[in-house]
């Protein structure tokens, strides 16, 4: 099955997954009086990078649970976290608000490139049949 | 006491609304320095590096009144209640801007849970009375011709319409491509929203 093909079966799945209300809420009440605290201290603009890093590396770790046992699966995960760190504290954001539909459309292109890099890791490692060894 | 910590800011009864001609400190008015009660300690900073030293300018006498630093908290000195005048917090245009604003900004992010199965496209489509993909492609059309036009959210956000009524309908076509994301970004949205309002609220004027 050709990467692409493979990188549309999975985005199907993930289609699947739903965040339970307990978790949206864990979300906000974590979230607001974060944002809060980056505020006082002058940081407001690293919040939506920082946000998305860790969501979007937290989303796929656990979609991707099947392959934790793979060492290849966490050095990946790690080398993938670089850019998003550098991203996080190099690359200036507005502290403006922005709609929510913009950062769903970054947090999306964001997923869909984690999880090419990792189809892409995954075959050069021996295919999909690696991680049900 | 919230904010930042000013400059001079001339004479300190006057700047709390107490009637002018009222002279602290010294032997005019019975001993207000701050620094005989051994409470005018350290230096106040404000957040751009600025030192303001918390001691008054002038003499004490009427031709040289003491000159306070406005918006130091010190309890001690009389009519410093007079900070907050009397005033509930539902009553102050800074603190109900600030709310104002933060309502605004999480009502329109809420949105975000909605795009499921078509997402609010299709609520809107639903409305023009259309069902399924076309009901989608009708919401879309109609959402970005609404918001280029009326400029609802341009209002509430600040922002040109051209700027982002794109991204607004490539982010509703993104909701609906992988529901989960949009579960975990909108109530970081919600968060950020009422994280910043509060922050405003804190730097308002008691």
């Amino acid at each position: 099955m050709s990467q692409i093909n493979e990188l549309k079966r999975e985005i199907q799945e993930a289609k699947k997954l739903r965040l339970s209300w307990r978790t949206k809420l864990l979300i906000f009440i974590v979230g607001a009086p974060t944002t809060f605290l980056f505020a006082l201290y002058g940081r407001l603009e690293m919040v939506w990078p920082l946000a998305i890093t860790i969501g979007m590396i937290a989303i796929v770790i656990r979609f991707k649970w099947k392959l934790r046992r793979q060492t290849w699966f966490w050095v990946t995960m790690a080398v993938i976290a670089v850019p998003h760190v550098l991203w996080v504290l190099f690359v200036p954001w507005t502290t403006k608000w922005i709609p929510v539909f913009v950062y769903i459309g970054i947090a999306t292109v964001d997923f869909v490139l984690i999880l090419w890099i990792l189809l892409f890791v995954e075959k050069f490692m021996g295919g999909p049949k690696a991680a049900e060894k | 006491m919230g904010g930042h910590w000013g400059g001079w800011d001339g004479n300190f009864g006057e700047s709390l609304g107490i009637p002018t001609g009222i002279v602290f400190g010294g032997q005019n008015a019975g001993g207000y320095n701050p620094c005989d009660f051994l409470a005018c300690g350290g230096v106040a900073s404000s957040s751009s590096g600025f030192l303001a030293s918390p001691y008054p300018t002038g003499e004490g006498t009427t031709d040289s009144p003491y000159n306070f630093l406005s918006n130091v908290f010190w309890p001690f000195l009389p009519g410093v209640s007079a900070l907050n005048n009397g005033t509930p917090w539902y009553h102050n245009s800074c603190i109900m801007s600030a709310l104002k604003s933060g309502g605004i900004s999480v009502g329109i992010d809420a949105l975000g849970f909605l795009p499921e199965v078509g997402g609010v496209a299709r609520v809107v489509g639903h409305q023009a009375g259309y069902v399924g993909k076309v009901a989608d492609n009708l919401g879309k059309n109609m959402l970005t011709t609404g918001t280029k036009t009326t400029g609802v959210l341009s209002s509430a956000t600040g922002f040109s319409s051209d700027d982002w009524t794109t991204w607004v309908s490539a982010g509703i076509t993104a909701a609906d491509f992988v529901p989960l994301l949009s579960d975990f970004t909108t109530p970081v949205a919600m968060a950020w929203d009422t994280g910043v309002a509060a922050y405003k609220v804190y730097q308002c004027p008691k």
